[in-house]
């Protein structure tokens, strides 16, 4: 965040130190709040969005380490900086593993605070600045690919057309040998397109501007569309479909059309790894505050050597052009994208000729965004 | 066997009967595209006229005074198509006349929410590569909502 003037909260119980504090650091032209405990301090952090934040560890009520926790958590960039009680070095350097950039024992001169704070301002500035640039080169990345994707579709189109034209007999009578090579041309060229979009979707996946669009989404609802649209594709193979939700979850924070991909990829393997009269379910629940999707099935199964390895692009447990279920290897890295597009975690279990499950777990929906 | 769809298009059965060839314009910079699709669009009995940039077609508009637009939606610059559409759109002469967007980008990308349709105010999008069978019955189902 660009700023003017850089903000610092000064969590502390003693208001001799607050006040000394915002004395010192006013003169360094930074703006100052403070707070006189932890609960007070945490609010103030969500409302004031300081660049840094110096907190007490000796405090009464909230610990100042449990502040330091919390802190973390909410903001990782945010430089923390932990004011220690005497001579109590072990607890600084505590503070540093939670998270803490440095430390200020008390009792405490004019120069040490302003030094250490200096410093602290600076990592924040720098760090900013770096991650600024990583989301211009990133932008820069997806543009060229964008780009490219173009240059490598528009040609296999053009070239699909054409044989769509012959193929349909308006370019006029062809041998029923030739109509059967461009047929298989035409399948061959129709499956490179398909893989060069799919494999661009994935590159160019942005999670900070899908999150822009994310709203509150009802899981169930999403997973019956899903369904509902390979149903006629469960009913060739002789697969039955079930959701299964004993009781309604809670919404989560995403987008319909990413989780229907997901719901789509991960039901259409569950049918097409399975065998007639198999059957593939989806089981919405609720534990450890997480909204959970387990997609079932009974079909074919994994090979544990496969498992660590099934998310990655491209894979294929079964690589051979002749095996009996086509694919590219990338719905499942997309998958997992998307899941963690949506800050979910996403895991697989499997036996080899028994059925798969794939767990999916999202947190719950909750206003604030960022919380 | 079923006979072909260009051979059943009800435009192809008026023009036999002496009806004037309802007269399609595509907007275009792909040559192999406005090929493909004029062949298509012709062996129904459609008068085609081609346009290979924005400015050509927008001009074309004016003279010929097609029936139907097709109009691709990434030409020389992206949004050159869109551009496209909002002139016709705009134009008394022209907006009435519907217009089918035609599309390599990929329209399914889920993670792209494309609502072109909606976004750019044309009566339908289809995505490139167009199967001959869809693209005829696209343009039949266009012309008739206009007509009725």
């Amino acid at each position: 965040m660009v700023r003017d003037r850089a903000r610092v909260l000064v969590i502390d119980d003693e208001e001799v130190v607050r006040d000394s504090c915002a004395r010192i650091l006013t003169g360094d032209g930074v703006v100052v709040e403070g707070a006189e405990d932890g609960l007070q301090g945490l609010k103030r952090f969500r409302e004031f969005q300081p660049d840094l934040v110096l907190v007490d560890l000796k405090m009464p009520g909230k610990s100042g380490m449990e502040v330091l926790e919390e802190l973390e958590r909410a903001d990782p960039d945010v430089i923390k900086i932990v004011i220690t009680g005497y001579g109590s070095v072990s607890s600084a350097v505590d503070a540093m593993k939670r998270g803490a950039y440095d430390f200020v024992p008390k009792p405490f001169s004019p120069d040490e605070i302003s030094l250490t704070v200096a410093r602290g301002l600076e990592k924040r500035r720098l760090t900013s600045e770096s991650n600024a640039l990583r989301r211009g080169q990133e932008r820069i990345r997806r543009n060229m690919i964008s780009l490219v994707s173009h240059e490598l579709s528009a040609p296999l189109s053009a070239a699909i057309q054409h044989l769509e034209v012959i193929l349909a007999g308006m370019a006029g009578e062809i041998s029923p040998e030739s109509k059967e090579l461009i047929g298989l041309c035409n399948g061959r060229l129709r499956e490179m397109l398909a893989l060069t979009r799919t494999w661009i979707n994935l590159a160019v996946l942005d999670p900070i501007k899908m999150a822009e669009r994310f709203e509150k989404v009802d899981l169930a609802e999403i997973a019956r569309g899903s369904m509902e649209r390979l149903r006629p594709l469960a009913d060739r193979h002789g697969v039955d479909l079930k959701l299964v939700s004993p009781q309604p979850v809670s919404p989560i924070r995403g987008s319909q059309v990413p989780l229907g991909e997901v719901f789509h990829n991960l039901i259409g393997n569950g049918i097409k790894y399975n065998r007639e009269g198999g059957w593939v379910q989806v089981r919405l629940f609720e534990q450890d505050a997480q909204v959970c999707v387990a997609v079932s099935d009974n079909g074919v199964g994994i090979e544990e050597v496969h498992l660590p390895r099934i998310f990655d692009e491209f894979y294929r447990a079964d690589p051979r052009r002749s095996a009996p279920v086509k694919g590219s290897g990338l719905g499942l890295s997309i998958v997992k994208s998307l899941v963690e597009a949506h800050r979910g975690t996403i895991h697989v279990h499997s036996r080899f000729g028994e059925g798969t499950t794939f767990e999916i777990r999202f947190p719950r929906f909750s206003p604030s965004p960022g919380g | 066997m079923a006979r072909p769809a260009h051979e059943l298009s009800p435009n192809r059965r008026e023009v036999a009967m002496g009806q004037k060839p309802i007269q399609v314009l595509i907007i275009d910079d792909d040559p192999d595209f406005l090929r493909s699709t004029g062949t298509i669009l012709k062996s129904a009995g459609y008068e085609v006229i081609e346009a290979s940039s924005g400015k050509e077609g927008l001009e074309k508009a004016k003279t010929v005074k097609p029936d139907l637009y097709i109009i691709d939606l990434v030409m020389e610059t992206y949004g050159e198509g869109s551009r496209v559409v909002e002139a016709l759109k705009s134009d008394e002469e022209t907006r009435d006349k519907p217009r089918i967007m035609i599309s390599s980008v990929d329209l399914q990308g889920p993670w792209e929410s494309y609502k072109q349709q909606e976004q750019i105010g044309c009566d339908d999008v289809m995505q490139k590569p167009v199967s001959p069978a869809a693209l005829l019955k696209c343009v039949e189902r266009q012309l008739s909502q206009k007509r009725g």
